[in-house]
């Protein structure tokens, strides 16, 4: 078994690719769903599908970086576009998503094509500013996705997390809970970093997307959407432990709670040294809490979040016939994240490997055991949305069958193009003439 | 259809709406709070971030030398110089091996012109720059003049000062310490071509008389941040 931090990415992609590939052939399957989980589902499965590549690409272009440098002419600046394109198709998804699950914001059809057209025009508009070289600019608004995944899931979650409506009391809980689950998906790993925006470390105001390539109001944009996200996540958090007091615990409670604490806990060891998720390993303490915590988000908690939401709001067709399908895909779902779990711990914690092969088969039994007890509970548990909840929520839309077979055709389409598109990058050298790599290259030459 | 707007139901009269407009108050102090910190309190930071430290580094060099001699007749000579790890340990490296071949014409007969000398030292043996467009690896004289050879032992060593951008100054002294680039012998190949005034029953010069100079440059490198 590999220790290095390539590995657990690298599970932690296959993963989340599973899980859109597995999505998209249940829901395609599922004569259940109203028009938005129907979308909702659909674009999940993509924005997964999309995350995964785009993970296997970055993972590829890490590794290639730390043992050849950014070297001209490299395969890694197919990686790196792959990555930063299928980025785009992630964040303006879940854009997406956010309009019309667990609640549809659109309520004609004039709402749609506007909402729909502007983030068109905004995938184009990022696309177009690499092709033309212009890096990560202003124009692009870095940031855009998580400023209104944070204002639509985190209205979304207050509104109905606090709503009074007894008649209403399970779909408005199931609504703020998908709305938390889908926030935590997005933006979990800013959570960390609570403390540091709060007072001031270097973590938070010296962080940069890409390098060094990136300008201050850029910069400033960027962690503006992380200071939203804070604020909401915070808010959420202490909504959360109100409920907690008055016995309406959620999941979504203890997570919530946990990935606040842990940001706390995390503030001390962040201030003394700065750490990138990418070189999780066992380096010193701050890489190390980085592995356990965000690369933990990105790497393990957003497939299986996701997994969660999908399994648990009804989003699979989980018919007697096609619940062995399913079945069968959980368990190996759970084979992978329980393998992806003991990785990380391989790449923090060195262990032999007859000890760390033991540990994995009695990880898969334990979670195989969980599964067949949870899978039913899961299935079962409420999946309402709409009970008792006044139908002007809901608005119709007449959206055809074909519909969503065209738009996975497109997405398809869109994801190889947006590959060709890299490809044309890696041999024009774009990435490195963006970068700018000649800063800093007179000493590491030398290694 | 709704007749009511988004708007009116999520911000409407109802228990909802003051902890919404709560959240909205929140959201808009914590980003003004950052705005300020970004834009003020830590601005020098933020903007001197990308700044790359520079370093002066320098070279305390300190030589190692050893001489030879031989009577080279019309035969090929090969003389060794070795360093080994105690030469090494007390430096951060080898930067250089320079080898100066002397002799003079020492027949004794009249009108006996200088003979051809040839040295060369073949890449091979201890880790040097052998490729360096700086090393001399072959000489020839025919004027009694020094051959002066040269191996630039550590990549790219010159032992002049440099201004370097990036990294921290362990990088720097890291890269420039090796206990392995020139640990072994270096050997050098001598041969002399003897000519004499006239041929025989004339006096015949047979040879040469060479003395080789070896001399080991090590150094300690001295980083210091600009």
């Amino acid at each position: 078994m590999a220790t290095d931090p390539s590995s657990l990415r690298l599970i932690g992609a296959i993963l989340t690719i599973l899980i859109g590939c597995m999505t998209l052939f249940f829901t395609r399957r599922n004569d259940n769903l109203e028009w938005n989980e129907r979308l909702a589902a659909h674009l999940i499965s993509w924005i997964l599908i999309a995350k995964g590549i785009g993970n296997t690409a970055a993972d590829y272009t890490i590794r290639y970086v730390a043992e050849n440098g950014p070297v001209s002419q490299g395969v890694w600046q197919l990686g790196l576009g792959t990555s930063w394109m299928l980025d785009s198709i992630f964040g303006i998804g879940l854009m997406c998503l956010a309009l019309v699950f667990p609640l549809p914001l659109l309520r004609t059809e004039k709402h749609a094509k506007i909402a729909f057209g502007f983030l068109i025009g905004f995938l184009v508009l990022r696309v177009a500013a690499q092709l033309l070289g212009y890096g990560v600019t202003l124009i692009q608004l870095p940031g855009l996705p998580y400023v209104s995944s944070g204002l639509i899931w985190g209205s979304v979650y207050v509104k109905f997390r606090l709503m009074d409506e007894a008649r209403a009391e399970e779909s408005s809980r199931n609504i703020a809970n998908v709305a938390g689950m889908l926030l935590l998906f997005h933006a979990g790993h800013v959570w960390f970093m609570w403390p540091g925006m709060l007072l001031q470390a270097e973590y938070f105001y010296l962080i940069e997307m890409y390098g060094t390539i990136t300008s201050m109001s850029v910069d400033l944009l960027w962690q503006s959407a992380y200071t939203l996200l804070i604020a909401v996540g915070l808010f959420m958090c202490g909504v959360e432990v109100y409920q907690w007091t008055k016995g309406r615990a959620e999941v979504l409670t203890y997570i919530l709670v946990g990935y606040f604490s842990i940001g706390l806990v995390g503030y001390p060891i962040l201030t003394n040294e700065v750490a990138f998720w990418q070189e999780a390993g066992n380096q010193n303490l701050a890489t190390i809490w980085t592995g356990l915590t965000t690369s933990m988000h990105f790497n393990m908690m957003r497939p299986v979040v996701m997994m969660y939401v999908i399994l648990r709001y009804g989003l699979f067709d989980t018919s007697e016939e096609m619940k062995p399908k399913a079945k069968l895909m959980v368990i190996i779902l759970i084979v992978i994240a329980t393998s992806a779990l003991l990785e990380l711990v391989q790449a923090l914690v060195p262990m032999n490997e007859m000890f760390s092969a033991a540990a994995l088969g009695v990880l898969v039994a334990f979670g195989i055991g969980w599964e067949e007890r949870s899978f039913e509970r899961l299935l079962n548990a409420s999946k309402q949305m709409r009970k008792g909840l006044d139908a002007r929520w809901f608005p119709e839309f007449p959206l055809e069958r074909k519909f969503f077979f065209r738009f996975d055709r497109f997405m398809a389409i869109v994801i190889l193009f947006f590959i060709l598109i890299a490809f044309v990058q890696w041999q024009t050298n774009a990435w490195y003439d963006m970068l700018l790599l000649d800063r800093g290259s007179s000493w590491r030459a030398r290694g | 259809m709704s007749e009511r707007s988004l708007f009116e139901d999520f911000l409407g009269e109802g228990a909802s709406r003051r902890p919404l407009l709560s959240l909205y108050a929140l959201v808009f102090l914590l980003m003004s709070y950052h705005m300020l910190v970004f834009t003020t309190i830590k601005v020098d930071d933020i903007t001197t971030k990308n700044d790359l430290a520079q370093f002066d580094l320098t070279f305390q060099e300190t030589t190692l030398s050893d001489s030879d001699e031989a009577y080279v007749q019309d035969q090929r000579v090969t003389m060794d110089f070795e360093i080994d790890a105690a030469d090494l340990v007390a430096h951060h490296g080898m930067g250089l091996l320079q080898v100066v071949v002397s002799y003079s014409e020492t027949s004794g007969i009249p009108f006996d012109g200088c003979d051809t000398v040839t040295a060369a030292i073949p890449p091979s043996g201890p880790a040097a720059d052998w490729g360096n467009t700086n090393s001399v690896l072959t000489g020839t004289s025919d004027d009694c003049s020094d051959i002066v050879l040269t191996v630039i032992v550590f990549p790219a060593y010159t032992g002049e000062a440099m201004r370097v951008a990036g990294g921290e100054a362990s990088d720097h002294e890291a890269a420039w310490s090796s206990q392995t680039q020139g640990l072994g012998t270096f050997t050098l190949d001598l041969d002399v071509s003897a000519s004499s005034p006239a041929p025989p029953p004339s006096p015949q010069d047979d040879g040469e008389a060479v003395s080789v100079t070896w001399t080991a440059t090590l150094y300690d490198v001295e980083v210091n941040e600009v």
